[in-house]
């Protein structure tokens, strides 16, 4: 090793550790990045629950016909006026009948009814044992729910002909018919719409997990859209982008993107198998669902 | 592998200190590398730029001297290759000519010869170092991918032993493998560059060496015919 090579370590060593230390504060300096997080993706749907009870028709009609024949008694002179009173009556029943009045008016003969009515249905029950007094009100939103108060007390001799013992037994029958008029007839109830919501979920959520968000801030936009679905679970057309809300001045130029991705999304992950098919079509059923989307993160 | 949100993450100790012992020899290695290459870059710069400023001086003093026995006295201690040249011309030329007969063929060969391999002695003792650049050029950047692809195997097994392919899991130990790589680059590069260059160089001090000899040779030569 010479006197050029010794200068030639001397400048090495020194570059070295001039670029080691220009590396080092240049990494120091460079603010903390966040690393890329394992962030768990929510899709976020939002859930409109139906508030209103889906099940109520069928108990009120049982609450009618336990209370006819205990009032029958009461009034027997409103007996010949049965002929209009038929008329109201079977209004109510003519959807609840067809399913199974036959069946059923054999294994419940009259007297056993009150029996397996506390049983089967034990809240609607208590109400009827107390109503005597309140009768005519729940009696009257089944039959004409319109006609409240003030004609309730007309009404009241009109009930008398639940006397009619043919008439009785044909109401008393259609009450334990109630729960199979239920679907046809029925909106679907809260827990259900948390049901088939939470099922669509489920099944959208591997796609909403492939989305990549297209840049900072996106994440912060919310699509709302409509779906409609086929019956068999499928979309119908597009889903609808109904609304964006949290795009600001910064992520604004994602909205787009974020829309065509939430498309996607549910594109992507459809048809949704397992959805309740009697919950289709009926008030708040899943034929057309509002959800809101928005990426993970 | 532990995940740290700070930006040291990346910087060279950090991933040094975090690398494993395998990929450290490697970077370690690799560095030393880069420190001598450019040890030896730097300091043959300085040896050619040196040796061209002698060779011309030498030429030009030897055009303007009159007697090659008299420069002889002046240049022939010097520690450049020209005048080991010149030197051996001179001494081969006093032996053969010392004897009463003179051979004026075999001279003249005895001369190139001599001069010829002094000239070839001194460009290997110049392009010593150069097979080092050679070798770091072209074994730098294979080592660096050994240390990678040993780290990335290392950072593949902890994926397997944390149950998860998240990125923080996996990152550090791919950042730390593929910075020996960076590494053999850094030190293969400058490397590949400079022994490119500096065989160019070696070889026109070669060339010039030959043509001074070639030159001496002559005026030798022309000398030898006047002696006999």
């Amino acid at each position: 090793m010479d006197r050029s090579e010794r200068i030639g370590l001397g400048v090495s060593i020194a570059a070295h550790a001039a670029v080691f230390a220009a590396l080092v504060l240049s990494f120091a300096k460079t603010p903390p990045q966040e690393p890329p997080k394992a962030i768990p993706i929510d899709i976020s749907l939002a859930d409109k629950v139906g508030l209103e009870s889906s099940a109520p028709v069928p108990s009120q009609e049982e609450l009618a016909a336990k209370k006819s024949p205990v009032e029958a008694p009461v009034e027997p002179e409103a007996a010949p006026a049965p002929a209009p009173e038929p008329q109201p009556l079977p209004k109510p029943q003519p959807a609840p009948p067809k399913p199974a009045p036959e069946p059923q008016p054999q294994p419940k003969p009259a007297p056993p009814q009150p029996k397996p009515k506390p049983a089967e249905k034990p809240a609607p029950a208590k109400p009827s044992k107390p109503s005597p007094a309140a009768k005519p009100q729940p009696q009257k939103p089944s039959t004409a729910p319109a006609q409240s108060a003030a004609t309730g007390s007309a009404r009241r001799p009109v009930k008398p002909t639940g006397n009619l013992a043919g008439l009785d037994l044909g109401r008393s029958n259609n009450k334990t018919a109630s729960t199979s008029l239920r679907n046809p007839g029925s909106k679907a109830s809260a827990e259900d719409v948390a049901s088939f919501r939470g099922l669509i979920a489920r099944q959208i959520q591997p796609c909403a997990n492939r989305q990549v968000t297209p840049g900072p801030g996106a994440e912060r936009i919310r699509v709302l859209l409509r779906v409609n679905f086929n019956p068999d679970g499928s979309l119908a057309g597009d889903p609808d982008i109904t609304g964006v809300q949290g795009n600001d001045a910064t992520n604004g130029r994602y909205v787009e993107r974020v829309k065509d991705l939430a498309i996607a999304t549910f594109k992507g992950c459809t048809p949704i198998r397992g959805l309740p098919a009697n919950l289709y079509a009926v008030p708040s059923g899943w034929k057309s669902l509002a959800f809101s989307y928005k990426l993970p993160g | 592998m532990p995940s740290v949100s700070t930006g040291a993450v990346l910087s060279p100790i950090h991933l040094f200190l975090e690398a494993d012992i395998v990929v450290k020899l490697v970077m370690i290695g690799l560095l030393l590398a880069s420190l001598w290459t450019w040890t030896i870059i730097i300091g043959f710069a300085l040896k050619v730029s040196g040796l061209r400023k002698e060779m011309q001086r030498f030429e030009t003093e030897y055009r303007e001297a009159d007697d090659f026995d008299e420069f002889h006295r002046r240049a022939a201690g010097r520690d450049q290759p020209i005048a080991r040249v010149f030197a051996a011309g001179v001494s081969e030329w006093r032996r053969s000519t010392a004897g009463k007969t003179i051979d004026r063929e075999g001279t003249r060969e005895r001369l190139a010869t001599a001069m010829g391999a002094t000239v070839a002695m001194e460009i290997d003792r110049l392009s010593d170092r150069l097979n080092f650049l050679a070798t770091v050029g072209s074994v730098a950047p294979f080592v660096g991918l050994f240390g990678t692809v040993w780290g990335i195997m290392r950072s593949f097994t902890g994926i397997a032993a944390a149950q998860s392919s998240s990125l923080a899991v996996v990152a550090p130990g791919i950042a730390e493998a593929l910075f020996a790589t960076a590494i053999g680059l850094f030190a293969a590069i400058p490397a590949v560059i400079a022994y490119n260059r500096y065989s160019h160089a070696v070889n026109r001090v070669e060339a010039r060496l030959h043509r001074f000899a070639d030159g001496f040779h002559a005026t030798l030569s022309r000398r030898l015919e006047m002696e006999g």
